[in-house]
């Protein structure tokens, strides 16, 4: 049905950008209630689409924009994502309000937020393949100022880090979409047609996609960002980070392998296997991502960093859920059930989580677990809404993330007897065991800040979250214990959900009827509690937390070795390997040399560059050499000489300009004191700037080299065009 | 001309829209060389009246070049085989409407860059000249035409490149000269063997040369075209003028250097291999994978270069190098989809850059630096010139729903079209080098704390001397944008960044112009 009612949603934040300019007069709440204002109306608006998205399957506006018209679908899927995206970005600006109270950036992060409010709508509106990459990279983009909000230098690599990943991603995606495009497909939701002869490409289009989309969320292996920008930003800005923005990735990765690569009625047999392998991959990679995330998280003694690691292990479920869906086929829509209601689940406690422990650190202005402690006493409250959040990603029966754990479970169950892949029942054991230890991580979390005695002194005496606040983290905690006491209001939307990937709502019926779900999961859930706190009581009592996994395990780490395990191999493979590591020897001794010789002497400004190649080129001997060590504290010293020439450098010049505004001061008389003063600035910075001689010399050997290059490139241009001439004459002759 | 040439066009109408398309800007030279003396402000005034003319000119003739239509107008019998002759098709109406648009917002925003001084007639003047010569290159009808106005401009660019007169700037004028004249004699060589080729120099859409003539004879004239226009369109190895010659010049000169001129070079490969020698013919030559070869490396040379260029104005002059390599790489793939990005993305790329250029003026001019790690901070000091940096800068990159991104779009299905997935990787490596030479620019300005400077917080300048010197800036987190004649062509060739990627399929827009254009040399659809 076309409506424009999905454009109206995705504009409506924009609409409020320049009242925030118009509210910034009246002060930062006013700011603030300008984003609750918004994102609360896009939540009306969505809730006000869903009789017509139950009613006709979707909704559809077309925008004739960009390349050929912006087409914007919400669907069962969409409406999803659509409603928990605006309640909890209700709820997390609500919070912020208070959060950012004297924060000195609320404009930024404001802006920011209706930015991202409006490129997450687009996101899980987008009718086709182009439109979703365009709101995905303006999601991406414009999260980066999340991320770097607080200003720190911790916050900027890590921002560092996101843009590089986010970008990789980004361009990932592009490929993807493009030989999508290329190979006839394009709409969301449309199976991909599988020509003869087309399938390496089809499954290259697959294999972008997904990498591209896994980054985003949170894919082991590509998630190395994730914890650090979720720590890293503020607390509502992680919530959002947290809950709903990796959902973008798993959005993606969802309408890959349910839609493009699914298709369940039209597909041919070759494109229906291609689908399902690539379900299986996803399957596979989300089991390792859920037991490496919550392994991680229990190590992690910062509460942000522990809650971020446990959101790459959630992103494991979620895509355990993609993946039994495109594996079943026509069957999987017990798959599609679990991840969506998970994400849904997801969002609600892992926002709660980050709001929570954010209000935490607020009070107390510690973020490390080991020295908090108590915090009960002081924050009834907050302790009651991260108990209930806590509860659900624990899977706590009566709250929300039981009932989609045990569907996931089952899904997972059903796929390992659809074709009796041992893999599959190795699955399954993983899954058992990551939901033991996101109880006991989570336990841990739970027990290290607010039971117990404050293990440290604090600055200033903790204090109950501000209303607005609580009122955010209420709302919250009521919509988990809602999703967890009668999972069966959200059975419309899923079953709309199921329709969008051809399938009959059924599954949904059977498996979301209960709150106590099925045979056996009570049980399940019960020993997965009670053996997570026994571990968490384990390792605690046993120090287990203070020995975290050998560095060399570390992902960042690993990626280097691998480097370094390559150039090994390459120098190994070299033929003549023990004269390879003289020359490389004798090369390093000469450059050090060199180097030395250079450094003892304030390089000349276009010295610098060929110093700096000297530098790499050294660093890239000592590789191959035995040296490394040595070579590599002196490749740092040499760096730091640089940076400080370059200082000097820049001192010279500033004297030159103190010199130059004495003067003019010396002229005017009436302004003596401006002169003392200049003087002295520039009797400050005289000592460089001694060296005229040294200018000059610079100077005559950029024209120097100037006209040395400018001989040469018309001697060559001239002999070029000889050639030509040459060339010109044989041929017509 | 033949009519058998006029393939795709439906009719050929005598006009004088063409001539006075060129001879506007002309007239503007006569009123741009009258000195600074000259009485109150109708100088400015009449000039800006003669730019929005050219360009309303230019703009007028698309609908009906898009309604089939061809407009020529005969000026200037030589021999009884040789004339001058302009004539507006869909290739050149689009080129030329980029051309007059990039020249007013370069002309309005000169007003405010050029200091007053004797220099400054001097600089309309040619100024007005090199667009009513490049204009003529867009509507030039046949070779010769197209080869004196080339010419022409090229030598006037000159003027402007050393404009300011110091030594790099010279020395970068001695280079240029010497490059470009190099290539324009390879051009004069070119034309010549073509006229004994096919005895007629006139464009024809599925080339004009005859296909019996001797391969050798007729590789020789297209590399001799190729090498002459390669020097104009910077591919490696023959760009070495274009790093030098854009810091030198002025920056509303530097914008329509890197948007158009450079593009140029294109332009002519682009009237070589369509319409001189003709889809088919250069397909049988075999020539098109090695040129398609020179593009990609000069993709991926220029943009590594600009990784390391830590003056703003080099890196985008390296970028320029990037970004025209992605032309004629489009072109050399002989594809319909392709050549018809590769027309988009002139265009595109024009405003684009331009917008870059006047932002990277607009920094200089304000806080004095040119040097990148100078520049950290800038985005306080200047929010919306550095907000406008942004969005070329994202578009650049090819984020959607920016131009950019609409160009590589079309480039990147034009590839896949004719099976060039290899020319798909260039493509999007270089636009992921876009990110890496780009980003830290946006980055610097937002994000950086400008340098520490003893200066600051001593006080001393604003008290000796009105204006504080330009280290002290960002500081205090004081704003001091450029005036607005230099302000609102920035703003505006930013916003032409959004409108042309937002709005790429309303008719009018480049890319039907495009479409029409391969459609004459493809034929059919």
């Amino acid at each position: 049905m076309a409506h424009a009612g999905p454009l109206l949603l995705i504009v409506a934040p924009l609409l409020a950008v320049p009242l925030l300019w118009v509210a910034a007069r009246r002060g930062p709440a006013a700011m603030g209630a300008v984003v609750v204002g918004a994102a609360g109306l896009t939540f009306a608006g969505v809730v006000a689409l869903t009789p017509a998205v139950l009613a006709h399957g979707a909704v559809t506006t077309h925008v004739p924009a960009v390349l050929e018209a912006l087409r914007f679908t919400l669907d069962g899927v969409g409406l999803l994502f659509a409603l928990v995206v605006t309640f909890l970005w209700t709820c997390a600006s609500l919070y912020a309000i208070d959060y950012l109270h004297h924060d000195g950036r609320e404009r930024r992060y404001h802006l920011t937020s209706l930015l991202t409010l409006a490129a997450m709508l687009g996101v899980v509106m987008a009718g086709d393949l182009i439109t979703l990459y365009l709101f995905f990279e303006w999601l991406g983009l414009a999260a980066y100022l999340f991320v770097v909000h607080t200003g720190t230098p911790a916050a900027e690599r890590a921002g560092l880090k996101y843009l590089v990943l986010t970008l990789l991603g980004g361009f990932s995606v592009l490929t993807g979409v493009l030989l999508v495009h290329g190979l006839g497909g394009g709409d969301i939701g449309v199976p991909l047609a599988l020509e003869p002869g087309a399938e390496g490409v089809r499954l290259a289009a697959a294999v972008f996609l997904v990498l591209g989309f896994g980054v985003k969320a949170g894919m082991l292996g590509l998630h190395i960002w994730l914890p650090d920008a979720h720590t890293a930003a503020p607390a509502p800005a992680s919530a959002l980070l947290s809950g709903l923005m990796i959902k973008a990735g798993a959005y993606g990765i969802l309408r890959t392998v349910g839609g493009l690569f699914g298709g369940t009625a039209a597909a041919s047999p070759a494109a229906a296997l291609q689908g399902e392998q690539l379900a299986l991959a996803v399957l596979l990679v989300g089991t390792v991502t859920m037991f490496a995330g919550v392994v991680m998280a229990l190590w992690q003694h910062e509460a942000k960093r522990l809650l971020a690691y446990s959101s790459v292990s959630q992103m494991g479920f979620i895509l355990v859920g993609i993946g039994a869906a495109g594996y079943l086929g026509g069957g999987g829509g017990i798959g599609w059930t679990g991840a969506l209601l998970h994400v849904a689940n997801h969002a609600l406690f892992k926002g709660l989580l980050f709001l929570g422990i954010g209000a935490v650190i607020h009070a107390t202005g510690v973020g490390d677990l080991r020295r908090l402690g108590g915090v009960a006493r002081h924050m009834p409250w907050t302790f009651a809404f991260v108990l209930v959040a806590a509860g659900g990603i624990a899977g706590v029966p009566g709250l929300n993330g039981f009932v989609s754990k045990s569907v996931l479970h089952h899904a997972l169950e059903y796929a390992e007897a659809h074709r009796h892949l041992v893999v599959l029942a190795w699955a399954e054991r993983v899954f058992t065991l990551t939901t033991v230890g996101t109880a006991a991580a989570l336990t841990k979390l739970l027990a290290m800040t607010f039971l117990g005695r404050p293990r440290a002194e604090l600055a200033k005496p903790t204090v109950e979250a501000a209303w607005g606040m609580r009122g955010a983290m209420g709302a919250l905690a009521a919509m988990v214990v809602v999703l967890g006491v009668r999972p069966q209001a959200a059975a419309p939307v899923l079953a709309a959900a199921q329709e969008a990937f051809g399938l009959s709502g059924a599954s949904v019926e059977r498996w979301v009827s209960s709150p106590l779900g099925h045979a056996g999961d009570l049980r399940a859930a019960l020993t997965a509690l009670a053996l997570g706190a026994l571990v968490h009581l384990i390792a605690s009592r046993t120090r287990a937390y203070d020995h975290p996994p050998p560095a060399w395990l570390s992902l960042d780490r690993m990626l280097l070795a691998a480097i370094g395990a390559g150039a090994v191999a390459v120098r190994w493979l070299a033929a003549e390997r023990a004269a390879l590591e003289t020359a490389a020897r004798q090369l390093f001794e000469h450059e050090r040399d060199v180097l030395l010789e250079a450094a003892a002497h304030p390089p000349v400004a276009a010295r610098r560059s060929w110093l700096r190649l000297r530098v790499s080129v050294l660093a890239l001997a000592t590789r191959a050499s035995a040296h490394w060590q040595a070579a590599e504290r002196l490749t740092r010293e040499l760096g730091r000489r640089l940076d400080e020439t370059r200082r000097l450098d820049e001192n010279r010049r500033l004297a030159r300009e103190a010199e130059a505004v004495a003067a003019a001061s010396a002229r005017d008389a009436t302004l003596g004191a401006a002169h003392l003063a200049a003087e002295a600035a520039a009797a400050d910075a005289a000592p460089v700037v001694a060296d005229q001689e040294y200018l000059m010399l610079a100077t005559r050997r950029r024209i120097q080299r100037d006209t040395r290059d400018l001989s040469l490139n018309v001697g060559v241009l001239f002999l070029v065009w000889l050639a030509f001439l040459a060339t010109v004459w044989l041929a017509a002759v | 001309m033949t009519g058998d040439a006029v393939a795709g066009a439906a009719f050929t109408a005598a006009s004088w829209w063409p001539f006075a398309a060129v001879a506007l800007p002309l007239v503007g030279v006569a009123v741009g060389a009258i000195g600074e003396h000259a009485p109150g402000r109708w100088k400015g005034v009449t000039l800006l009246a003669l730019g929005a003319a050219t360009f309303a000119v230019t703009l007028a003739v698309v609908p009906g070049v898009l309604a089939g239509r061809t407009y020529e107008v005969f000026v200037l019998r030589m021999t009884t085989q040789l004339w001058l002759t302009l004539r507006i098709d869909a290739v050149g109406a689009a080129y030329a409407a980029t051309v007059a648009g990039l020249g007013l917002l370069a002309l309005v925003y000169s007003f405010g860059y050029l200091p007053r001084g004797p220099r400054r007639a001097r600089y309309f003047a040619i100024l007005m000249a090199c667009l009513a010569c490049t204009l003529g290159v867009a509507y030039a009808g046949n070779l010769l035409t197209f080869l004196i106005f080339y010419e022409a401009f090229s030598v006037l660019t000159y003027a402007l490149v050393v404009h300011e007169q110091t030594p790099a700037a010279l020395a970068a004028g001695v280079k240029y000269i010497a490059y470009i004249l190099v290539g324009g004699s390879l051009v004069l060589a070119g034309v010549l063997l073509s006229f004994f080729l096919a005895g007629d120099l006139t464009f024809a859409a599925g080339g004009m040369l005859p296909a019996d003539a001797p391969t050798g004879q007729l590789l020789a004239a297209f590399w001799c075209f190729v090498a002459g226009f390669g020097v104009k369109a910077a591919l490696v190895p023959l760009h070495g003028w274009v790093p030098d010659a854009h810091p030198a010049a002025p920056a509303p000169f530097s914008a329509v250097l890197s948007g158009v001129m450079v593009a140029a070079g294109a332009f002519g490969i682009l009237r070589v291999v369509f319409d001189v020698f003709g889809v088919a013919l250069v397909r049988e030559l075999g020539a098109a994978p090695w040129l398609a070869g020179v593009a990609a490396l000069t993709v991926l040379f220029g943009a590594v270069m600009a990784l390391s260029q830590d003056d703003l104005k080099r890196r985008l002059a390296y970028s320029t190098i990037s970004q025209m390599g992605y032309l004629t790489l489009a072109i050399a793939l002989l594809g319909a989809g392709a050549t018809a990005g590769a027309l988009v993305h002139l265009v595109h790329h024009a405003f684009m850059k331009g917008t870059l250029f006047f932002c990277a003026g607009l920094w200089i001019h304000g806080t004095g630096h040119r040097r990148l790690s100078q520049l950290r901070g800038v985005g306080a000091r200047m929010p919306l010139t550095t907000a406008a940096f942004t969005l070329a800068a994202f578009g650049m990159i090819g984020m959607p729903p920016l131009s950019g991104f609409v160009s590589k779009w079309w480039l990147g299905v034009g590839m896949l079209e004719v099976d060039a997935p290899l020319a798909l990787v260039v493509l999007l490596a270089g636009a992921l080098l876009a990110a890496a030479y780009l980003l830290p620019v946006v980055y610097l300005a937002y994000f950086a704390p400008p340098l520490p400077t003893p200066l600051a917080g001593a006080g001393v300048a604003t008290a000796a001397s009105g204006p504080a010197p330009a280290t002290a800036w960002g500081a205090g987190g004081r704003r001091a944008e450029a005036a607005a004649s230099m302000l609102v062509p920035t703003l505006v060739a930013a916003a032409l960044t959004l409108v042309l990627g937002l709005g790429s399929l309303l008719p009018g827009f480049p890319l039907e112009l495009a479409r029409a254009a391969t459609r004459a040399w493809f034929g059919g659809g």
